[in-house]
């Protein structure tokens, strides 16, 4: 869980320029502008290649997607 | 609320005006009507999967189908998501069109490279088509092209070439007796209906197509485009249909019936023809590391460079996929004749 958790705020710190601190985790990542509609497939495959595993349709559809929170969730899921 | 449907004609202004605001202003699509009309009307509906709230446009996901058959091939076109507050719209649109119109494949070329990493999430083949070229090499200097050294080689043709006959069609009534369901194993498989919408009386841009004619009987369809800049001339091969070994006779045509001393270039940009084989033919292959040789891809406005062009395919891999450059939203105009012209 921590590993994800970390990778997403190295990733988000070196796009954005946020520090940890910053980062609202909860937050719909749309709506804030951390992530437009193609940056969220950015991150999402290099999860996958990171973290060698494949989200499924089943998973981008998941409404969790739309927050960090969510996300890690969702990666932590099929990392298991 | 959103709701997702397919779009009808009483939506087209209100694509035309998404279209124009949310995806490229000036878009030749947000401004008329009846290319729009032409590439996307079916009967009633037009093929848009529109998401809506409030009945404003949030995503749209806009497809092609290459053929009236029950299960066609179809590809994707204009692709776009608005929406902040739904995740990942755009996906949901796209969804919604995969899911409800029955399809064989889906082969969707001139893909924005920033789709890569969507198209690799949905584990779909992310591919670049080929760009081969024959230059004319009587010619004094290039202005379309840009070629800084040729390479001598033997361009000619292989074998008997006196059993064939190039024919010209002038109406799309000509092609009605092409046998194209003995192509069915190609993907994208191409049926009358979609030859004669998308190459004869097409607004804007003006094709040239040819029957090749083997012991009279016409076995391979070569649809082609002039490209013109200043007073220099390129031909472009944008559509190729059957058996891939004949394209020598429409070579070999080329050589004798259409180069000019303006005419610079034969290129072919396509994805699953044989490399050898087009090399046999005298083409070259586009190296897009390099500048050495430039064969440039827009012409609206002209841009001297070597462009990519990408695309995906999705299907259960029983097909042999042979894409042209005019497939899908590709090889379409983007301006009006007067910003053309200018």
């Amino acid at each position: 869980m921590q590993i994800v958790n970390n990778w997403v705020i190295e990733w988000m710190s070196s796009r954005l320029s946020l520090t940890e601190k910053e980062i609202d985790f909860e937050a719909n990542v749309f709506e804030v502008g951390y992530l437009d509609s193609l940056g969220i497939f950015e991150i999402i495959s290099e999860i996958e290649e990171k973290f060698n595993i494949a989200l499924t349709e089943e998973d981008l559809f998941d409404d969790r997607i739309s927050t960090l929170s969510g996300i890690i969730e969702i990666v932590n899921a099929r990392a298991l | 609320m959103i709701t997702i449907r397919f779009a009808t004609i009483d939506d087209l202004e209100d694509i035309m005006r998404f279209i124009g605001e949310h995806w490229r202003k000036g878009h030749i699509l947000s401004i008329n009507k009846e290319l729009l009309l032409r590439d996307f009307q079916d009967d009633d509906r037009l093929n848009f999967a529109i998401a809506l709230d409030e009945k404003k446009i949030q995503a749209l996901f806009g497809f092609m189908l290459y053929s009236k058959h029950a299960c066609p091939d179809i590809t994707g076109s204009i692709w776009k998501n608005i929406s902040k507050s739904v995740p990942l719209l755009g996906l949901k649109v796209r969804k919604y069109t995969l899911d409800n119109i029955a399809h064989r494949t889906f082969v969707g070329f001139g893909a924005n490279p920033d789709s890569e990493h969507i198209y690799k999430t949905l584990k779909i083949r992310w591919v670049t088509m080929d760009h081969y070229y024959l230059l004319n090499k009587n010619k004094l200097g290039y202005k379309i092209a840009k070629v800084s050294s040729i390479k001598e080689k033997n361009n000619s043709m292989q074998g008997n070439t006196d059993s064939y006959r190039i024919k010209r069609m002038q109406s799309s009534e000509e092609a009605i007796g092409f046998d194209f369901q003995k192509f069915i194993s190609l993907s994208p498989y191409k049926d009358y209906w979609y030859f004669s919408n998308r190459f004869f009386n097409y607004p804007i841009y003006c094709y040239e197509s040819f029957h090749i004619v083997v012991n009279d009987h016409s076995e391979a369809i070569v649809v082609c485009r002039r490209f013109m800049h200043e007073d220099a001339l390129a031909y472009r091969i944008v559509d190729y249909y059957g058996d891939e070994l004949l394209l020598k006779y429409f070579v070999d045509y080329y050589h004798k019936n259409l180069v000019t001393s303006e005419c610079e270039y034969l290129d072919f940009v396509c994805y699953g023809f044989d490399e050898d084989f087009l090399r046999s033919l005298g083409f070259d292959k586009l190296n897009h590391q390099s500048d050495n040789v430039i064969i440039p891809n827009y012409f609206e406005p002209f841009i001297q460079r070597n462009i990519k062009v990408f695309g995906v395919i999705g299907g259960n891999g029983l097909y042999s996929y042979r894409v042209c450059k005019a497939d899908g939203d590709q090889d379409r105009p983007n301006m009006m004749p007067t910003e053309i012209i200018s």
